[in-house]
């Protein structure tokens, strides 16, 4: 009501004033070039990629908060994102000149002055009532390249913002939301080295709706494609606009013949799956984007099988699995297959962690990618001979070890170092007899929700460990008839969660990669859904469901520390440096697959409220200083 | 040659490849309704489907479909339970006709008369406001249960509303002259379309002929009143919802018989305190139990329509 | 046996102490389980551990094969041809929520209908404990379309239930036998907790008892009981003798009802 009184006396006043509020972030702002992406593994200042680094290894060289201290640490400020959208939080903040970018639930960024906690600006993507994410309406986290920020969004689009303002620069819709694509994986930035060009690399997700998966290379300044990669053998890529070549096998032989189908091939090699929904790593000497591709679709094996036909002929290729993805033309120069046609839904995205290390026997160095699979086993396989792009991209032998890194695995004893392949146990769910809605079941574990999930493993070069956030958990599992219908999801199988252990369902697991051998673990009544962070100071950060922030010696996995923050941690922790200090950050608020997926674990995660907020911790000055 | 883990499990794949050698032959088939339109007078033709529940053998042909030819036009009366139909049915008129189809009436909102609108023009496609609410808000749900019962005869099917809204009384169309008759009782709209011509009277669902009536969305006593309406009309020829064509009104008065005893078994059963359970149990009467699907249909209208019969029996006490 | 190949395979290091007696290894009871269900196992761990369990023919449970409505699936549990029921528990094995109701017979025949959710195709069973400890098993499979869980009750759209809720309509009924029927349904939503935005509501007991205190029988609904509640029970000759009925009842938000019902 005031508002016309003052309007007509006061214009420059008034104008003044937003310049000066607009102007705080926007001077602050210093452009993100390769370099700085390339280094971030070594530089503390900053958090500029998901991963931490290029290699995706999560450790910081930081040491100021240590094992001595770290008991000591206090929150420096909390933000709540707001609203009534509390779902879960599973993002991994970016830091950069002292503001933190971080997504959260139902596709929304924000920036936030990293020293005070104070919101500088939001961004929130107005959604369609009909997105179909499979596993709740969370985001992972945002890249940073230039003066920009991007971030993918539910209705299967990418966004870049203004760093400086939050505005949109540009949007590119990359698949039909309706039909099941949508996006829920960090974006990551590699450097070409054959064209020198900068790239913005992500996936999509819809491997439950019978999707087929996509990875996807564009230029960071206008969003304009470079190249795109299907993962399902026999689909046809692009290269700067044009068809480029098919994926693997052009006959597609991993997947049956269908003559009566106008494809030639079986009903589910059009909705093959193998999205790449997580976020890639980059190998800089070869030139390498180094991901994870999903399950096959449907999850049902015999509709990957030919009748009659045992499915350990039919490898659904190239579906969970490693893939090694040539930067410059989008073409798959390898792939190590963690699960041959996969009947669990076990998928393949899960992080991979490039690490050199000494052979044992032989005394080389060897780089090499290390792999936490959700069908249990921790993988360690040859990337070199992976990135070296020769021949027929499947090559199960660059398999150097496969261990269980949970209990109770049911669905292979091992794998093969031979062949590269899993020696299987039987457990396939069988196929429903004539007349029949469902098949027998079958007890599997790990269930679909994996020995590990999408929460990131991280690496200790200090120790030589690596850091698994782990469940122990089951599944009763049959096949169901189906039929593919646009929009719904598709995978032919039911089933009900259950517990594996009384006391337990998380296990925060130590490996060594030479070795398998566990060097520690620490239980958790409730599952772990939140990624691992090592540090220099001889730590490992992550969170609990049951909404603890937690420090372990990463030596010996003693908790030194622990910090109640109000609702489920399902989100990935970070650490920087500013102003001498360092911080640690990470977001609450629970959600995720877990809940959605029912049986055992609905009914204990009940007990976790809802809630959405990035918690931002350090020592108190005196402390950090002794 | 069956590798040794799997050796075991050797009956169990054999007795899939058996199942999988039959599918693929229903597949060869290519999904063919053979839908054959069969002439009932001039210009009037009618497809008659299966007296079924729904299946992956019937693909969700158990529904009447028909279609009349005028000079200028082909005026449609429901498109069938699937795509696939809609556009068989579609290739069938052109097998009759040059002529472009006009116009496409939804008689009602259940899923087997209407998803086949898909493969008509968007413009062609008709029906009463209430119907067009009802495969709006109902749509999507009956859509999802068709493809789990029906199977890949759904591929591609989708829910086309129409967006002509039609109104009781005269209709001029397509060189025919009709009468669009508005009734209620089978569901909360259900039209009736009479062929001035030739006194063809398409009676949608509220007539069954041989076949037990269906009543997710009934309500049994406006169903009785249409009927008592319905056989104060004269007509030629009457094609029922589902069954055969008749030239006099035994289906009228054969679903009249089955409603009102229905009705009365609810009624009478709840006063006497009778659990669902019981009802359930309970055997068909001889007159009863050789319509098609009779068992299965009674047991369905018990669900349906048994706990409004007892909420009245508990509220007015004894 | 994998199990056990596998963490030597790992190679633990330290002293683990597995929870062994939860674990996938215990013996496998589905196989004498006549419905043949695999979570048999981990229902007689949750329900009936340390005690002594019989399938038992002479527990009955009537419910239609296939059921129409996932939201409200009928049936019937009769334990009265055994001797000394003291409780009945009502299971559904595939429910997210597998407690379904709990009874106690009282002067009741051990036996109540009334309808109840299910999330997906389950078995529905009854078990009966005599007054030597014994439960008593039996039960029946039911397939469904599923949802009936997480789907919100019907009336959550419309403000009737508030102004009707708790309300009891009952009506009895003389059994040619000289006992009686009594059919009791109160105006409740019965949220189960799982549908999105919806808190647990449901009604937690339900006795009935003559005008002296004398307990009929003591209903325990659990969430998956159907909404707007309806129970049929059975009393034997003399039981009753034509004397006025008292219903009271809570649900787990403190509301009360009490109605009378005159034979």
């Amino acid at each position: 009501m005031r508002f016309p009184e003052i309007l007509p006396f006061k214009p420059r006043a008034v104008a003044i004033a937003l310049t000066a509020v607009l102007s705080l972030p926007a001077a602050a702002v210093t452009n993100v070039g390769w370099d700085d992406i390339a280094n971030d593994d070594q530089t503390t200042a900053d958090v500029l990629s998901y991963g931490l680094g290029l290699k995706a290894q999560r450790h910081s060289p930081l040491a100021t908060i240590s094992t001595g201290n770290v008991a000591n640490l206090v929150p420096a400020w909390s933000f709540s994102f707001g609203g009534e959208k509390q779902r879960g939080q599973e993002g991994q903040a970016l830091i950069k000149d002292g503001v933190i970018y971080i997504t959260a639930s139902y596709s929304r960024m924000f920036a936030i002055d990293a020293r005070t906690g104070k919101r500088l600006w939001e961004y929130n993507h107005r959604l369609p009532d009909d997105i179909r994410p499979c596993c709740d309406v969370v985001n992972r986290g945002p890249a940073i390249y230039g003066d920009k920020v991007f971030f993918g969004t539910l209705d299967a689009a990418m966004v870049a913002l203004d760093r400086a303002t939050g505005k949109v620069v540009w949007k590119k819709k990359f698949g039909d939301h309706k039909v099941g694509y949508t996006m829920t994986g960090a974006p990551f930035i590699v450097k070409d080295s054959t064209s020198g060009k900068v790239l913005l690399v992500h996936g999509s997700s819809g491997d439950e709706f019978g999707v087929v998966g996509w990875l996807f290379a564009r230029d960071p300044d206008t969003g304009e494609e470079v190249w795109a990669r299907p993962l399902v053998e026999g689909h046809m890529g692009r290269l700067n606009g044009r068809d480029s070549t098919t994926t693997g096998d052009a006959k597609a032989p991993s997947w049956p013949n269908d003559p009566t189908a106008p494809t030639g091939k079986v009903e589910a090699w059009s909705h093959g799956g193998g999205a790449p929904w997580q976020t890639a790593s980059f190998d800089v000497a070869t030139n390498t984007i180094i991901i994870g591709a999903g399950n096959p679709a449907p999850w049902n094996t015999w509709k990957r099988t030919a009748p009659g036909d045992d499915p350990r002929n039919w490898d659904s290729l190239f579906t969970s699995g490693q893939a090694y993805v040539d930067a410059a033309t989008g073409e798959l120069k390898g792939f190590f297959q963690h699960t041959p046609n996969d009947a669990w839904d076990f998928s393949g995205n899960n992080s991979l962690v490039l690490f050199e290390y000494q052979d044992p026997k032989s005394g080389k160095q060897i780089n090499a990618t290390a792999h936490a699979d959700r069908n249990g086993f921790f993988f360690v396989t040859d990337r070199d001979q992976l990135a070296a792009g020769a021949g027929y991209p499947n090559k199960p032998t660059a398999l150097i070890g496969a261990w269980p890194f949970v209990d109770g695995i049911t669905w292979a004893s091992g794998f093969d170092l031979a062949t590269g392949r899993p020696i299987e146990q039987g457990n396939r769910p069988p196929a429903p007899k004539d007349g029949v809605d469902k098949g027998d079941t079958v007890f599997v574990s790990p269930p679909f929700l994996g020995g590990t999930n999408w929460q990131p493993m991280s690496y200790s070069p200090q120790t030589g460990l690596f850091y698994i956030p782990g469940n122990h958990w089951a599944m009763d599992y049959w096949s169901e008839h189906l039929t593919y219908k646009a929009g719904s999801a598709y995978l032919g199988q039911g089933f009900r969660i259950k517990r594996l252990f009384d006391d337990h369902v998380g296990i925060l697991r130590a490996i060594d990669p030479l070795t398998g051998t566990i060097a520690w673990e620490h239980k958790e009544q409730f599952p772990l859904w939140a990624g691992t962070l090592t540090t220099a100071g001889g730590l490992l950060f992550t969170g609990t469901s049951d909404g603890f922030v937690k420090a372990f010696d990463a030596k010996n996995g003693h908790e030194l520390w622990k910090f109640q923050t109000g609702s489920g941690v399902v989100s990935v922790p970070v650490t920087w440096e500013m102003d001498g200090e360092q911080y640690v950050g990470i977001q609450s608020g629970y959600g995720g697959a877990v809940p959605l997926w029912g049986g055992d674990m609905a009914e204990l995660t009940k007990q976790v409220t809802q809630g959405g907020s990035m918690w931002v911790f350090k020592l108190p000055r005196q402390v950090a200083a002794n | 040659m069956i590798p040794a883990p799997l050796r075991r499990h050797a009956p169990l794949l054999f007795a899939l490849l058996v199942l999988l050698t039959l599918r693929s032959a229903a597949r060869a088939d290519a999904f063919d309704y053979h839908l054959e339109p069969h002439r009932i007078a001039d210009g009037v033709y009618v497809l008659i489907g299966r007296t079924e529940d729904f299946s992956v053998e019937n693909g969700g042909n158990i529904v009447n479909t028909g279609f009349l030819v005028g000079s200028e036009g082909v005026v449609v009366i429901d498109s069938g339970p699937s795509r696939r139909y809609g556009e068989q049915l579609r290739a069938a008129i052109a097998g009759v006709t040059p002529l472009p189809v006009v116009l496409v009436i939804n008689t009602h909102h259940h899923p087997d008369h209407i998803l086949g609108n898909q493969a008509f023009p968007a413009d062609t496609l008709a029906a009463i406001p209430a119907t067009i609410r009802g495969i709006q808000t109902a749509g999507p749900g009956f859509l999802d249960n068709m493809y789990r019962l029906n199977g890949d005869w759904m591929r591609d099917t989708e829910i086309a509303v129409p967006r002509r809204a039609l109104a009781a009384g005269r209709l001029e169309v397509g060189g025919r002259a009709l009468e669009l008759i508005v009734r209620d009782g089978h569901t909360a709209s259900d039209l009736m379309v009479l062929d001035q011509a030739t006194g063809t009277l398409f009676a949608a669902d509220l007539v069954f002929n041989g076949r037990t009536p269906t009543t997710p969305d009934a309500d049994l006593a406006r169903w009785l009143a249409s009927l008592d309406q319905l056989e104060q009309r004269p007509f030629k020829q009457l094609v029922p919802g589902h069954g055969p064509v008749s030239t006099a009104a035994a289906p009228i008065r054969q679903t009249r018989r089955y409603l009102q005893w229905l009705d009365r078994t609810l009624h009478d059963s709840a006063e006497q305190g009778m659990d669902m359970t019981e009802l359930l149990g309970q055997a068909l009467p001889a007159a009863f139990a050789n319509l098609a699907v009779a068992a299965a249909e009674y047991r369905r209208s018990v669900f349906h329509l048994y706990p409004k019969a007892e909420q009245a029996a508990l509220a007015h006490g004894p | 046996m994998h199990f056990i190949s596998l963490m030597a395979g790992a190679a633990l290091a330290g002293a683990l102490s597995f929870c062994v007696g939860a674990a996938a290894e215990a013996p496998h009871p589905a196989a004498v389980d006549p419905l043949g269900s695999p979570r048999w196992g981990d229902l007689q761990r949750a329900f009936f551990s340390a005690v002594p369990v019989v399938f038992d023919d002479r527990v009955k449970v009537a419910a239609p094969a296939v059921a129409e409505n996932p939201q409200s699936v009928p049936v019937a549990v009769d334990a009265g041809a055994l001797t000394g029921v003291e409780e009945v528990l009502v299971l559904a094995d595939f429910n997210p929520i597998v407690k379904v109701l709990r009874f106690v017979p009282g002067r009741a025949r051990a036996s109540l209908a009334f309808r109840l959710k299910l999330q997906q195709s389950s078995p529905i069973r009854a078990a009966a404990r005599t007054a030597d400890g014994v439960w008593h098993l039996g039960g029946t499979r039911v397939t469904t379309t599923g949802g009936g869980c997480t789907r919100p009750s019907a009336g959550t759209g419309s403000p009737r239930w508030q102004q009707r809720l708790n309300e009891v309509s009952a009506r009895r009924w003389p059994r040619a036998d000289g006992g009686e029927r009594i059919r009791v349904q109160v105006i409740h939503p019965m949220d189960t907790g799982l549908a999105d935005g919806i808190p647990v509501f449901h009604l937690e007991t339900l006795e009935l008892a003559d005008r002296d205190g004398q307990r009929l029988m003591v209903i325990e609904p659990f969430e998956p009981v159907a909404e707007n509640p309806l129970f049929t029970i059975e009393a034997a000759v003399g039981v009753l003798d034509q004397r006025p009925l008292r219903i009271a009842g809570r649900d787990n938000n403190g509301n009360s009802l009490q109605a009378e019902v005159a034979p």
